[in-house]
């Protein structure tokens, strides 16, 4: 190996320009129409996923608003019930499944590898599969409404309602199909993210020096493997049941409808947490920034990342406190369920520490977070209060839990979200976005969050059942609901209002430079953006805040011998990150996409005839052999 | 010169040690919540607990076990934090075990919160 380390005292030799520019054409993404469809490298594959997430969380946010208009007065006639029932499900599917999940995965796709020292991820055309299976899976899902077939049993997708008894059609076909597509590029991301976290660490990054959003990365991919399986198995049952005749969830024949809530509960529960995690690492990355000092309880805060993976796949019974289970048996899952209080308390009370008496720089990312502390503390109180039964089996399926849920999703994933948008923005295009318009955005989303959601908790207690498309006069839910719906439209504009901003600066935002708020980590070591290789030298790491650490300094050590002509990076042990081998990673081609679009006829034609299956089984072997077809410039010479 | 436990905290066989806390105390929490809530369904009318408070004893032991093997390692680990060559193994090791006994005492509550309710209600409550 080649490979050596300087230790910062002696003078590195520098790239010449022709070095460094064969060095950028060597990771340089292709170029023109066909070249869209070829590139592998994580920044590339990871900002395609945050937008095109975005693009999902704003249509999915728009069918929100129209269901408020609907719910704003009694009896309203702006939406038919079936409308009505296809919006909520295809905004709730949308939310977890076309947003929630791809944009953290896109920031950690984006941002990991820069973060610990790496110039790509562990498998670049993985990534790049992954990504252009969600597209295709969530646009078809999308497509569905437009063409007026999107399923309407809710995002849950409970049988019987999902049976074909009682949705026929193609909706819930396509939400099996899709969803389990989906699943797929869920999963791949995960592997990545897990294997480009344990090998391709800088070297000296050992596991008690990584940033704590790389923790919160790992876990959540973690978390990813073993949750999306179960409902990857029960999607693939409910198709079955549907297209072939089995008999999985019908009990007339022998089946269990308990059983997709078990198995969808065991993936639905986690997932609440896989979205959050990364939030949670959003924040311990964000708070010491603008407190300009080291985070207070790093230890104590991987506990309460690995605690609540673990936890986190304890409770999900929870959601079936009313369906008439043991009580004995669902009180254990209710003891779980209080307990993953715990570790969430740990964190909160370190942030707070964190804050506690420091010089606090309150710019729009740490407002977010703010904001965030106060939602989600209210939200995780409530969802104390509903993992106690007797409470449950008196506010279950009405209003009090959809204002619950919201506040821990909205205010426990997307303020954060927003707040690390802000925050990485710079790094990803070179511009800070404006401060101004992000103050205004972030008080319009604090305040309509709070005013269209704290009164559900109000309706919820009088009785106001969910996904009810409208009700009566006499009930007395009239003006709640109008207060709910104009807190709506200021959430909208808020959220709009940043849309606003990040477009409007790509063009008149100031530029950022390299590390515009004074940040610890090394993903701001780069230029912003950063060039296609992210680090010209892959830095040595001693401490978890390698940039405040070697501030003052001339230079600082790294890792140099890397070759300029192949894509290479550094692999390193997974608890020392000790130098252990170079490996060449393979660099760009159509055969992703094209895998991705053999796979999807495969899913979609089953909803066509089963033997579909074949058709994308094969085609999908064909063009894996080949994507792995072995090409000479990335043989090892 | 390292000392006993100093080397095998450094070990191949300490460094696998590192993570029985936090391996085995999730596990075991998880066994004990999984096989209780079997355990429900097969002993209603069968008018005997103990076999809850056996699955209580064992997780309990379990945890136990794995938490004391963290902290004797972490303890371990700290008579090497200050030894040039393996200082940051060291303090890595030492890392991993501390947030082991912390996951093993959190398992541990866990168990015993969740055994609480076997004492008030009978199995067989509100099942259908």
């Amino acid at each position: 190996m080649s490979v050596t380390s300087n230790s910062g005292q002696e003078p590195i030799v520098a790239r010449t320009p022709e070095e460094v520019e064969r060095l950028g054409a060597t990771w340089q993404s292709p170029k023109g129409f066909i070249g869209w469809f070829m590139p592998v490298n994580q920044r590339v594959i990871g900002r395609r996923f945050v937008l095109t997430a975005f693009v999902f969380f704003f249509l999915a946010g728009a069918l929100g608003v129209l269901m408020r208009i609907q719910l704003m007065s009694p009896e309203n006639d702006f939406l038919s019930p079936d409308l009505y029932n296809q919006f909520f499900t295809v905004h709730g599917t949308a939310m977890m499944f076309l947003f929630a999940i791809p944009v953290m995965e896109g920031i950690a796709i984006y941002v990991v590898p820069m973060m610990v020292g790496a110039r790509d991820m562990a498998f670049p055309r993985l990534n790049a599969f992954g990504y252009y299976v969600y597209l295709i899976g969530g646009t078809v899902f999308f497509g569905s409404l437009l063409l007026g077939f999107a399923p309407s049993a809710g995002w849950f997708n409970y049988v019987p309602l999902a049976g074909k008894e009682y949705s026929p059609g193609l909706g819930v076909g396509i939400w099996t199909t899709m969803i389990t597509f989906i699943e797929v590029s869920a999963l791949t991301a995960a592997v990545e993210i897990i294997v480009t976290i344990l090998k391709l660490r800088a070297p000296g990054m050992t596991l008690a020096r990584m940033p704590l959003f790389v923790w919160a990365a790992l876990v959540t991919a973690f978390m990813i493997v073993f949750a999306m399986p179960a409902v990857i198995a029960s999607s693939s049952m409910l198709v079955l049941d549907r297209q072939v005749g089995t008999h999985f969830f019908t009990p007339e024949t022998g089946g269990q409808p308990l059983l997709w809530q078990h198995l969808f509960w065991f993936f639905g529960h986690p997932e609440v947490y896989i979205i959050l995690m990364p939030a949670l690492g959003i924040i311990s990355t964000i708070i010491p920034v603008f407190t300009q000092r080291p985070i207070f309880g790093y230890t104590a805060l991987v506990l309460s990342l690995v605690a609540t993976g673990f936890v986190g796949f304890g409770l999900w019974v929870h959601h079936m406190f009313t369906t008439g289970l043991p009580q004995l048996g669902m009180t254990f899952f209710m003891a779980a369920s209080a307990m993953i209080a715990i570790p969430q308390g740990i964190q909160v009370f370190c942030w707070i520490a964190s804050l506690w008496g420091g010089r606090v720089r309150f710019e729009t990312p740490l407002l977010y977070v703010l904001g965030f502390f106060v939602i989600f503390v209210a939200g995780g109180i409530t969802g104390v209060m509903v993992a106690v039964i007797p409470f449950d089996l008196q506010v279950h399926d009405t209003f009090f839990l959809v204002a619950h849920f919201h506040y821990v999703l909205i205010g426990g994933a997307v303020f954060p979200l927003i707040g690390g948008i802000y925050y990485w923005y710079p790094k990803m295009f070179g511009r800070m976005m404006d401060e101004r318009l992000g103050k205004i955005s972030f008080w319009l989303a604090f305040i309509g969050f709070n005013v269209t959601f704290f009164p559900m908790h109000q309706l919820g207690l009088e009785g106001m059942p969910r996904r009810i498309y409208t009700y009566l006069g006499e009930l007395g839910w009239g003006d709640l609901n109008l207060l709910a719906t104009l807190g709506s439209l200021v959430l909208a504009g808020g959220f709009l209002l940043s849309l606003f901003n990040a477009v409007w600066s790509l063009w008149r935002g100031e530029p950022a430079g390299d590390d515009p708020w004074g940040s610890p980590t090394l993903e701001w070591a780069t230029p912003s953006p950063p060039p296609n290789y992210n680090h010209e030298y892959i830095p040595i790491v001693s401490g978890r805040y390698p940039l405040w650490e070697r501030r003052g300094q001339a230079s600082q050590p790294v890792v140099t011998g890397l070759r300029d002509d192949r894509r290479e990076v550094l692999v390193t042990s997974v608890l020392d990150a000790e130098p252990q081998a170079v490996a060449v990673m393979p660099g760009p081609t159509i055969w992703p996409f094209i895998s991705a679009v053999a796979a999807s006829t495969g899913f979609l034609g089953i909803l066509y005839h089963p033997s579909f299956f074949l058709v994308g089984f094969f085609g999908a072997a064909a063009t894996f052999t080949m994507w792995f077809w072995p090409r000479r410039p990335w043989r090892d010479d | 010169m390292q000392n006993r436990s100093e080397k095998i905290a450094l070990s191949k066989t300490g460094i696998l040690a590192m993570w029985a806390g936090w391996l085995f105390g999730p596990v075991a929490w998880a066994a004990h919540q999984n096989v209780s809530y079997g355990l429900t369904h097969l002993l209603c009318g069968a008018g005997a607990k103990w076999p809850f408070y056996l699955a209580t004893f064992l997780a309990l032991a379990v945890v136990a076990a794995a938490g004391y093997v963290s902290w004797w390692l972490r303890q371990a680990t700290l008579e090497a934090r200050d030894t040039g060559n393996h200082a940051v193994a060291a303090s890595r090791g030492r890392f991993v075990a501390t947030v082991g006994v912390l996951i093993c005492a959190l398992s541990g509550t866990g168990i015993l919160v969740e055994t609480i309710p076997v004492l008030m209600l009978d199995a067989c409550a509100g099942a259908t």
